[in-house]
């Protein structure tokens, strides 16, 4: 057998392994998908006669597939009874799992998973465990720990955010805002948007515009006229397009026009978006800058509800 | 009283088990479809009362799937939407297209199967 033979071998049984491993975790990953169908079947049975049965995960595929529906119905749904939920998670351990894999994984993408999901539980979990993950260096990770710290006790939300040491991402928020949803608490935009503090005042904007409160225009222009910060002034330029502000102020002008070309450009997306009118925008962007907003108005979407409008 | 027949249209599989399975006890039968033309093609076959689609894309892609859905008669099926879009365009627009109820993500089941026996009465009558 000469060198080629044996190097051509080798390559078959590489090529075999490599497929044999592929076919083995596509039927792993079905298997799973077809478990959190019969999980999301069972629970839901469960929330709808209102009462508990024994659903059981044996093993950690099981459980994994168990975690999976579980958050599928906690993210998708309000007002379901968490006493039910609270039950499978203690009769299956789940929590315990969790915490186990938590601290025994060296993925970083499975430990934030494990964190992301602990958010969406109700919770059984020891937060004070969580410390070390919420000063980690990596952001899903960071991101997680800070959710399921935040899911733990929401009235310390505020409180655990100003605590803050790093600056909240706009996918930390996003993250932040639909657990407020989920969890429904009502919190005053007004003392966030006058806080000193950058991450309180981001997410004060962000409850603004994701529950579009028209009120709140006036403590946003104050912010346009006071703070320094580039990033909290063009959130609140965002924020006053979203809750469809007429944008006429003199400070707005001046951040506008001193914002630069690539900030008037997203500006002029997001005014698009947002239903302004061409005429509008180009009182509020003057010059050539205004002419993405024509492209955009004048892109397939727009036309599709001007002809459902017309039909 | 009379209960109604639903189509659920969505590509989720889990989101289609998870809101039959709950919608089940108000409703006399209910059909999943992941594609607009299994959702067209069942239309014509059993006639629904009543088509939840879960997502807006179907319907922002082909405006005239409503008409296509419901032919010449007004207003049957009706045509609820659930989804995580709150975009005040996106739910005028649908609305505008002629869709009956637009929910967003969460929703509450109990609201979810109030609103179907509601038809359910409005068939009896």
């Amino acid at each position: 057998m000469n060198g080629i033979e044996i190097a051509y071998t080798l390559y078959i049984i590489v090529v075999i392994l490599l497929s044999l491993i592929a076919i083995i975790y596509t039927r792993a990953e079905s298997h799973k998908e077809f478990l959190t169908k019969v999980y999301t079947l069972q629970i839901s049975e469960q929330l709808n006669l209102q009462n508990i049965q024994n659903i059981s995960a044996n093993n950690n595929h099981e459980r994994e597939a168990l975690l999976d529906a579980l958050r599928h119905i906690i993210i998708h749904s309000y007002g379901i009874d968490h006493s039910i939920l609270c039950k499978i998670i203690y009769i299956n351990s789940l929590d315990k799992y969790i915490m186990k894999v938590l601290f025994s994984t060296w993925s970083s993408y499975r430990k934030a998973r494990m964190l992301h999901l602990l958010s969406y539980l109700p919770h059984n979990y020891e937060v004070t465990k969580l410390k070390r993950f919420r000063h980690s260096n990596d952001a899903d990770i960071r991101r997680g720990a800070l959710l399921a710290t935040l899911a733990d006790n929401p009235s310390m939300a505020i409180a655990n955010i100003s605590k803050l040491k790093h600056e909240l991402s706009a996918i930390d928020i996003t993250h932040i805002i639909s657990l407020l949803r989920r969890n429904l608490l009502p919190i005053a935009c007004e003392p966030l948007l006058k806080s000193p503090n950058k991450n309180l005042c981001l997410l004060g904007m962000a409850i603004v515009s994701n529950f579009n409160i028209t009120m709140a225009e006036q403590e946003l222009h104050s912010i346009l006229s006071h703070s320094r910060d580039q990033r909290i002034i063009r959130e609140a330029i965002f924020t006053l397009c979203s809750i469809g502000s007429t944008l006429q102020s003199r400070p707005l002008r001046q951040q506008i026009i001193a914002g630069g070309a690539e900030f008037r450009k997203t500006l002029c997306r997001h005014l698009s978006v947002e239903g302004y009118s061409i005429d509008t925008i180009r009182q509020i962007i003057p010059g050539r800058d205004s002419l993405l907003a024509e492209k955009i108005i004048l892109s397939h979407k727009r036309q599709l509800y001007t002809s459902s409008e017309v039909s | 009283m009379k209960k109604c027949t639903i189509i659920i249209h969505s590509s989720c599989k889990l989101l289609l088990t998870y809101l039959g399975q709950s919608l089940l006890p108000c409703c006399s039968a209910i059909y999943h479809t992941q594609t607009t033309h299994e959702t067209l093609s069942l239309n014509e076959s059993i006639h629904p009362d009543l088509i939840i689609v879960i997502s807006t894309s179907p319907l922002l892609k082909s405006p005239q799937l409503i008409q296509g859905l419901r032919g010449k008669s007004t207003h049957r099926p009706l045509i609820f939407v659930i989804t995580w879009q709150l975009s005040e365009q996106v739910v005028i627009g649908l609305l505008e297209m002629g869709i009956d109820q637009y929910m967003t993500f969460p929703i509450s089941v109990e609201r979810l199967r109030s609103k179907v026996t509601a038809i359910n009465y409005m068939l009896s009558v």
